[in-house]
């Protein structure tokens, strides 16, 4: 009777742990990487999101944004930030753009990756999209005593309007902080 | 049934932390701890409670199916104060701008569901004691 409890009580734990774990999308990983030059689509392009406009997108159609603490082109977001908006990040090539994308550059980040960056914004992806989505549009949060508003950045160098996007996602626009 | 479904509604209102742990707080200091150990806690808790205590503890097993039961609301409870507070003031460094809605609506309503079952079974066994 212990033996077939204990059964059943490490199947339970098992299957919570796999459907926990399921559904991860791991925090920090490469998922805002850009894909290598050369092999396919560019690294960033253009798409038109319904109630946003024309928004830069990676090259798997993720909304791209900026952040207003970042306008000096300096690398701010790190650490736990990262889990939440993921550097747009080449490898060794040379990122690539839609004609109408913007002028395309790449920054040295702290770990020593190379950030994307159109018109000087760096660009990151938000953990919370899906392809054709804009959810942290207008999204406000803090890391390291920074207060960080996200943007998505439209084509032509703008920056969508932060009441625009996804309105069942967005979030209250309080402080918040971390 | 109280105390089965008390019992799952604990060990989800783990699942959900260890999901949001993986997906977006391994990284944040302290808070992807307290998810970690959350996960942990609730799924000794809400394994104990679906055993069959009374009869492997023997003498003690009410009194520990009482404190299994108290340990879980308790848990979860505090887990329900804690979301609340960290959206509205920073907690442990950290405030809540509410990234996965979904999942704090999941952790939310285990949480609740925790609280109240295992109240419900709580009360009931001890006015079934005195009758």
């Amino acid at each position: 009777m212990k033996k077939r409890l204990l059964t059943s009580g490490a199947a339970v734990a098992a299957t919570l742990i796999l459907a926990a774990c399921g559904g991860g999308g791991g925090g920090s990983s490469d998922s805002g990487s850009a894909a290598p030059a050369g092999g396919g689509g560019d690294t960033v392009a253009v798409k038109e999101i319904d109630g946003v406009g024309d928004v830069l997108v990676d090259a798997s159609g993720k909304a791209l944004y900026s952040s207003d603490v970042e306008a000096d082109g300096k690398v701010h977001c790190t650490g736990a930030c990262t889990s939440f908006w993921e550097p747009l990040t080449v490898g060794s090539g040379t990122p690539t753009a839609a004609a109408d994308a913007g002028k395309l550059g790449v920054t040295d980040r702290p770990d020593g990756t190379k950030q994307v960056t159109v018109d000087g914004k760096l660009l990151y992806t938000f953990s919370e999209d899906e392809p054709g989505k804009v959810k942290g549009n207008g999204f406000a949060d803090d890391f390291d005593g920074r207060h960080f508003t996200w943007n998505a950045v439209l084509a032509g160098g703008g920056s969508a309007d932060s009441s625009s996007g996804d309105a069942s996602q967005a979030p209250p626009r309080n402080d918040y902080g971390y | 049934m109280a105390r089965g479904l008390g019992a799952l509604a604990t060990l989800g209102v783990g699942a959900v932390h260890l999901q949001q742990y993986f997906k977006l707080y391994s990284e944040v200091p302290t808070i992807g701890t307290l998810f970690v150990l959350n996960f942990a806690g609730a799924t000794v808790l809400g394994l104990a409670l679906l055993a069959p205590v009374e009869r492997l503890a023997g003498r003690r097993g009410p009194a520990l199916v009482t404190l299994l039961a108290l340990g879980a609301i308790g848990l979860a409870a505090t887990s329900f104060v804690f979301l609340f507070v960290s959206e509205r003031t920073p907690l442990f460094g950290f405030q809540e701008p509410g990234y996965d809605p979904a999942g704090i609506a999941a952790s939310r309503v285990s949480e609740v569901a925790a609280v109240a079952l295992l109240g419900v079974f709580l009360i009931a066994r001890s006015q079934h004691r005195r009758s």
